[in-house]
Formats: C-alpha cells, sequence, structure tokens
C-alpha cells in the first residue's frame, strides 16, 4: 500500500515538473523572440528616423538651391541697374554744358561714335573693371536709324541675360544749324550677362 | 493511470497566455500600420512641398524704374530736332533753326489750335507756322509722337499715354491731343507719370505735357 | 540572474541613450554653429552689396548729399583703404569686401557710425572727369580753421552734415574737446595752428593716435598729419599738390579734407587721372571730328583756327594731357606725383580755348 502511495506521488510530481518546465520552456522561447522583435522595431524606428532625417536634409538643400537661383537673379538685376546707370553718367559720353552740370538723359553722338574705337584696348581691363560681361548698345531712332556699338563684351557662354533700356536724347553740334545743336531720339540697350 | 509522458502531450496549453498572446500581437500590428500610414502621409506632403519649391520659380522680370523712363522718354521727345527732311521750314520764312518738337512744334500747335479743331472737327492741314510734312503742327506731333513712342517703349511691350492740355485765360484747359499705345487702352489703372513738362506759348498761355507709363 | 540582467539591461539601455542622444545633439549643435557663422558672413556680403549700390548711385547723382541708415550694423566697423590704384572697403574682421579701381572714394580709414554721410562732387579739369565720393559720419567731427572760401563753403555746406565746426581762435582750438565722437579732424588753412611736434589740444589725448587727424592747406599742396605721443607728425616729407582749378566746390581740395591719409588721397586722385586720361582721349577724338567739320564749312575760318591751326590750339593741348597721363600710365616708377601738377596749365589752356569757342563755335565741352 506504501509503495503506490508514493509512486502515485511521484508521478504526480514528475506531471507537475513536466508542466512547469514546459511552461518554463515557453516563457523563454517567448522572451527570446521579444528581444529580437523589440530588436528589429528599434532598428525599424531608426531606419524611419534617418530617412526623415535624409528628406529634411534633402527638402532644405532643394529650397537653399531655389533660393540661391533667386538670389543669383535679383543680383543680375541689381547689377543690370548698376551698369545702366553707369552708362548713362559716363563722363566719357555726356552732354556737357562748360562747367555748369552736365545735361540730363543726353548723350553725345559725336563722342559715342568715338568711344568704342577709341578705348577698344582698356575693354578687357579697366572698362571691365566697371561694366563687366555686357553689352551696351546706342541706338539712335531718329532723325535716322543708327545703331553705336559703345562696350561689347560677351561671354561665350552665359546662363543668364538681364537686358534694361532707357530713352534718351542724343545730342549732335555737327548736325545743328546756326551754334544751336541737333537733338536726335534714341535709347541705350543694356544687356548683362552671368 | 495515464503515463506522464501521455499526461504532458494531453494537457492543456495555458488559456490566458494564449489569449494574452494574441491579444498583444493584434495590437501591435495596429500599431505598425498606423506607423507606416504616418510615414506615407509624411513622405506624400514632403514630395508636395519639393514639387511646390521646384515649379514656383517665377522669376520678376524688374526693367529700369518706370518713373524715370516716363520723364526720360518725356525730356527726349520734347527735345527731338525735327529733322530738314520732314519740309518744316519752308512755310515759315525767316526761322533759321530748325524746330525742336516740344519748344517750337507743341507751341505752334497750342498757338494755331482753332485752325486744327473747328467744334467736334479735326482739320489735319489747318493752317499753322510750321507746316511739317504738310500738315497742321498738332497732327505732325501726333503723328511723329505716336512714332517715337511705338519705337522705344511700345517696341519693350509698355503701355503708355501722353497727354498735352494748354491752359490759357479761358478754363478749362484745352486738351489739345492724346497718344496711347497700339492697343488703345493706354494706363487707366497704376502707372507711373513723367512730371508735368511746361512750355510757355507766346502771350498765350502754358502748353502742359505729360507721359504715363504703364506695365 | 534575472534581476541580475534585468539590471544590466537598464545599465545598458541608459548607457545607450546618453551616448546616441549625445551623438545626435552634438551633430545638430554642430550644424547650428556652422549655420550661423555662414549666415553672419553673407549678411555682411548683403551689407558690403548694399553699400556698393549706394555707394554707386550716390557718385553718379553729383552734388548731392546722402544720409544713410547703418544702425543695423553699427556693431561693426567699416574700413576704407587704396593701395596701388585699388580702392578696397567692407567690414572689419569680415572676409567681404569690395574692391574699386574705377570711382575715387575719400574717407577716414575707419568708420564705426550708425549713420553714413555721403556727398558726391564733380572734378572738372577742365570738363568733367569723374565724381568724387566723400563718405564720412555724424561722429567724425571737423574743426576748420583759417579765412577761406573753402572754409565759407564747408561751413556752408556742413550745416546740413552736423559734424563741421568753425574755429573763432586759438583758444577755441586748445579747447577742442571730442566729447564722444569717434574721430577729430582738424583743417588748418592758416598753418599757424597744427604744425609738425606741436602740441595736440589737451583733451584729444584721449582718444587713439589714429583717430585724431589734421590738415595744413599751404597755397596749392596738403599736408597731413596725425597725433603720436601727444603731439602732431607730418605724414608726408613732400607736400602733395593740389591738381585743380580752384574756385567753387574744388573737388581736389574737398577729397584731402575728408581723407585723412596721403597715401589714401593720391591713390584715389590716380583714379581720377587715369580716367582723364580716357576722356581726353575722346575728347581729342571729338575735336579731330569738328575740325573735319569746320574744314568742310571754313577752312581758314576762326573756329578751325582755335581747334586745330593757332597756337596753344585745343587739339595740341589736349594731346600733350594725354602724353604727360600716359606717361605715367606707363611708367608709374618714373612718375613723381608732383608731376600731374603740369595738368593744371595745360587744363587752363583748354579752359581758355573752351570759352573763346562757345561764342560763336561749337564749344569743346
Amino acid at each position: 500500500m506504501r509503495s503506490i502511495d508514493t509512486g502515485i506521488i511521484k508521478r504526480i510530481m514528475n506531471i507537475i515538473m513536466d508542466i512547469i518546465k514546459s511552461v518554463m520552456k515557453r516563457r523563454m522561447a517567448f522572451s527570446g523572440r521579444r528581444a529580437q522583435v523589440h530588436l528589429t522595431e528599434t532598428i525599424a524606428i531608426l531606419f524611419i528616423f534617418f530617412i526623415l532625417v535624409g528628406l529634411g536634409i534633402s527638402f532644405y538643400g532643394k529650397y537653399k538651391s531655389i533660393s540661391f537661383v533667386e538670389q543669383q537673379e535679383e543680383q543680375l538685376q541689381a547689377r543690370a541697374i548698376r551698369t545702366t546707370l553707369r552708362a548713362i553718367f559716363l563722363p566719357e559720353l555726356l552732354c556737357s554744358r562748360g562747367s555748369a552740370e552736365p545735361e540730363e538723359n543726353c548723350m553725345d553722338v559725336v563722342k559715342a561714335r568715338e568711344f568704342s574705337p577709341q578705348l577698344q584696348d582698356q575693354f578687357d581691363d579697366y572698362y571691365f573693371e566697371m561694366f563687366s560681361y555686357a553689352n551696351i548698345t546706342l541706338q539712335q531712332v531718329y532723325p535716322s536709324l543708327e545703331k553705336i556699338p559703345l562696350y561689347v563684351h560677351v561671354p561665350e557662354t552665359y546662363e543668364q541675360r538681364e537686358t534694361t533700356f532707357f530713352v534718351m536724347a542724343l545730342r549732335d553740334e555737327t548736325k545743328g544749324e546756326r551754334g544751336v545743336p541737333s537733338y536726335g531720339f534714341g535709347y541705350l540697350r543694356v544687356e548683362v550677362f552671368s | 493511470m495515464t503515463p506522464p509522458s501521455a499526461l504532458s502531450k494531453t494537457a492543456p496549453k495555458n488559456p490566458s497566455l494564449k489569449i494574452s498572446s494574441s491579444k498583444t500581437i493584434s495590437t501591435k500590428g495596429q500599431m505598425e500600420i498606423m506607423g507606416l500610414v504616418i510615414i506615407v502621409i509624411l513622405i506624400t506632403l514632403g514630395l508636395l512641398f519639393a514639387a511646390l519649391f521646384a515649379f514656383n520659380k517665377e522669376t520678376q522680370k524688374k526693367v529700369f524704374t518706370r518713373k524715370g523712363l516716363a520723364s526720360s522718354t518725356m525730356s527726349a521727345m520734347l527735345k527731338s530736332t525735327v529733322s530738314p527732311e520732314e519740309g518744316c521750314v519752308e512755310t515759315y520764312i525767316g526761322r533759321g533753326n530748325l524746330p525742336q518738337l516740344g519748344e517750337d512744334i507743341l507751341e505752334d500747335c497750342a498757338l494755331y489750335f482753332d485752325e486744327y479743331k473747328v467744334g467736334e472737327t479735326t482739320i489735319p492741314k489747318g493752317y499753322s507756322q510750321f507746316h511739317c510734312q504738310g500738315v497742321h503742327s498738332c497732327e505732325f506731333f501726333k503723328n511723329k509722337a505716336d512714332e517715337l513712342l511705338q519705337q522705344s517703349l511700345g517696341a519693350w511691350g509698355k503701355h503708355y499715354e501722353l497727354r498735352s492740355d494748354f491752359i490759357d485765360e479761358f478754363p478749362p484747359p484745352k486738351e489739345l491731343l492724346v497718344v496711347r499705345d497700339a492697343s488703345g487702352i493706354g494706363c487707366s489703372g497704376e502707372r507711373d507719370a513723367s512730371g508735368v513738362y511746361p512750355i510757355k506759348v507766346k502771350f498765350a498761355g502754358l502748353v502742359e505735357s505729360q507721359l504715363y507709363v504703364c506695365d | 540572474m534575472a534581476d541580475k540582467k534585468g539590471q544590466v539591461e537598464v545599465t545598458i539601455n541608459w548607457v545607450y541613450v546618453l551616448i546616441a542622444g549625445g551623438i545626435i545633439l552634438l551633430f545638430f549643435i554642430g550644424v547650428i554653429v556652422k549655420q550661423k557663422t555662414a549666415s553672419e558672413e553673407g549678411l555682411a556680403i548683403d551689407v558690403v552689396r548694399v553699400i556698393e549700390n549706394i555707394f554707386v548711385g550716390a557718385g553718379v547723382s553729383e552734388k548731392t548729399k546722402n544720409f544713410i541708415d547703418t544702425s543695423g550694423i553699427s556693431e561693426f566697423t567699416l574700413y576704407f583703404d587704396c593701395l596701388e590704384g585699388v580702392g578696397e572697403y567692407g567690414l572689419q574682421g569680415k572676409s567681404a569686401n569690395v574692391q574699386n579701381i574705377i570711382d575715387p572714394l575719400f574717407s577716414s580709414s575707419t568708420i564705426h557710425s550708425p549713420k553714413l554721410i555721403t556727398w558726391s562732387v564733380p572734378y572738372l579739369l577742365p570738363f568733367k572727369v569723374t565724381d568724387f565720393l566723400y563718405v564720412t559720419a555724424p561722429n567724425i567731427k571737423y574743426y576748420l580753421y583759417g579765412q577761406d572760401d573753402l572754409i565759407e563753403e564747408l561751413e556752408r555746406e556742413g550745416q546740413e552734415f552736423g559734424n563741421i565746426i568753425v574755429l573763432d581762435g586759438q583758444n577755441s582750438y586748445m579747447g577742442i574737446d571730442p566729447q564722444g565722437n569717434d574721430q577729430i579732424r582738424v583743417v588748418d588753412i592758416s598753418g599757424t595752428l597744427v604744425k609738425d611736434g606741436f602740441a595736440v589740444p589737451e583733451k584729444l589725448l584721449s582718444l587713439a593716435d589714429e583717430k585724431v587727424t589734421a590738415l595744413v592747406l599751404q597755397g596749392e599742396s596738403a599736408l597731413f598729419f596725425q597725433k603720436e605721443a601727444g603731439r602732431w607728425h607730418l605724414l608726408n616729407s613732400i607736400p602733395v599738390p593740389i591738381v585743380s582749378l580752384g574756385g567753387a566746390r574744388d573737388a581736389a581740395k574737398l577729397g584731402a579734407v575728408f581723407s585723412t591719409s596721403p597715401e589714401q588721397y593720391q591713390c584715389n586722385m590716380g583714379k581720377a587721372f587715369h580716367r582723364l586720361k580716357n576722356i581726353a582721349i575722346i575728347q581729342l577724338a571729338r575735336v579731330e571730328r569738328l575740325a573735319e567739320y569746320y574744314d568742310l564749312l571754313n577752312p581758314e575760318g576762326f573756329c578751325t583756327n582755335l581747334i586745330s591751326h593757332a597756337d596753344k590750339n585745343a587739339k595740341d593741348t589736349l594731346d600733350m594731357m594725354i602724353k604727360l597721363l600716359d606717361a605715367c600710365a606707363l611708367v608709374p616708377e618714373d612718375c613723381d606725383y608732383q608731376d600731374y601738377q603740369k595738368l593744371i596749365p595745360l587744363s587752363q589752356e583748354v579752359e581758355k580755348t573752351n570759352e573763346v569757342l562757345k561764342v560763336n563755335c561749337i564749344a569743346l565741352y
């Protein structure tokens, strides 16, 4: 009788141990998988994070490049205005009135015709400093059509071009009568390149 | 009595573990899907912005100040000397110098405006001291101004309107001429003016001219 | 075992977070610092560009005064330099600067002020050569002494500037007080107040040496002085000639007033002479066209004679001007600044011829 009791108790203990072992085994297996999942999650999060950072950098880069292009255009326009101002008020070409202030919005045609032929050798240094890459032309509209190139320094290749026009009176004292100069109508065309 | 090994095979699995693990799995899946959705939305927004930046590169073409242009155009036009080929001096004896468009022709137009405009009728070949191209000074000035402005402002795509009024002792001022661009619209809205250019008319009054330029 | 595992895991987690977080933080801090430096440089470049546009505009509109608000960059100091014909200005300590070989600009070597004053005056010799731009500031005070048209003119023009004071005697000179101004410049026409080795007014001793300068105009020559150890020190042993035709608004003389160093003055005048050469070449070409025109009209006429045949005719005089300027341009080492004085009688000849031509012929200018 006693041996039977011991045997049953032993069997029950074994069963309980088996159950506990199986539970422990399952738990251990599950927690191992959990760690793997956790690690995968972490990696995935980091991956997404770097993708977002990369996207952010690319957006910023795109924005900066577009704003740089806009800045370049603005600077080209500012240069166009600066160049036009310089050309309009060039002492080499203005209509002088003795020691008085020169005539506004006026260019001496005789001087203009001589400007390019006489100072061509300085277009690469002195006047390049003044005008950089530009094409400055005086176009007479009335009394006759006449195109007078003043400064021509066009680059072989360029990305942008900005053109400005400015109407001027063109004084020609050799065409006047009785000491009164003759005035033509024309405009200054200033093209700047970058 | 069933053997322990048999017991282990047939032992029921822990129902609570099964339930809890299935609940966790299903929640995780939902969370992951939500995360993916958010990422897709973010990427879409980002691409949208990129596209916006890429296409929104409107360049604003700035031309030299309109006001300066209007002023210089007006000044140059009024100063222009009429070419001998226009045949101006022939009808006016005693005059040596070639006439200027502003000081001489426009003044002549004002002085003899009544010969040009009788009521509502315009007489292009009415009498004036200068008879350039065989027409009245007002007609000549109008044609010449139109030609010069077309070849400059008009050629650059600008709209313009030139007005000249004669102010004498009898108000209101008389409208001598109006010259508009080829479209005929002129400048009614936003515009820049050259400023008033006055020309004194001998013993008669003042001619005030102004040029409006708009885009 | 499990407890220990948990402890290790938590510790490792914290270490991991700290390291990773620290790296990310450092990365972003680095980006911010770099961006800050880049944007400061960018700002300096923008500022200098805007100033350049303002100076170009001010330079072409002659006889105008402009007041420029620079309070936004008041913590910076503007510097102006000119060496071997190349003018330079920009913000001190920044790489942004503008170099210019064309436009003469006369000013102090440095200006530190929330406001700039620019004044443009044409240089005539005898025809217009270029516009001189003078740059000053309200915190640079000019004390003038002497009886001269220049003093009267500066006093009149200076009313708008608010930084020009006329001294009435020795006592007021000795009592000059900086009163918080950045720089003091004394302009002595009489030559009695400022001499080499003479003591500087006591209250000016507190200012740095380069902030206290003086100019003595002896006839048509200029002497530049700077404070050194409490006394005036002559910067140029050889007087610098003022190459001009005199009269009102003498641009060359005014340039000496606003320029604090003889080197800067001569360098900027050199730019003007280079420009004069080009303008003289165009003037000569124009005169030749006029000569052809008169040759057709009346070869033996009065106008033709004055332009090309008479003694000291316009063509020959302009040719001599060009040759003189050419010689100095080709071999600058052989050319002394004093040689430019020879331009004065030549310019006077051109002026005389022009006055005669104006009456019945086409003027030269």
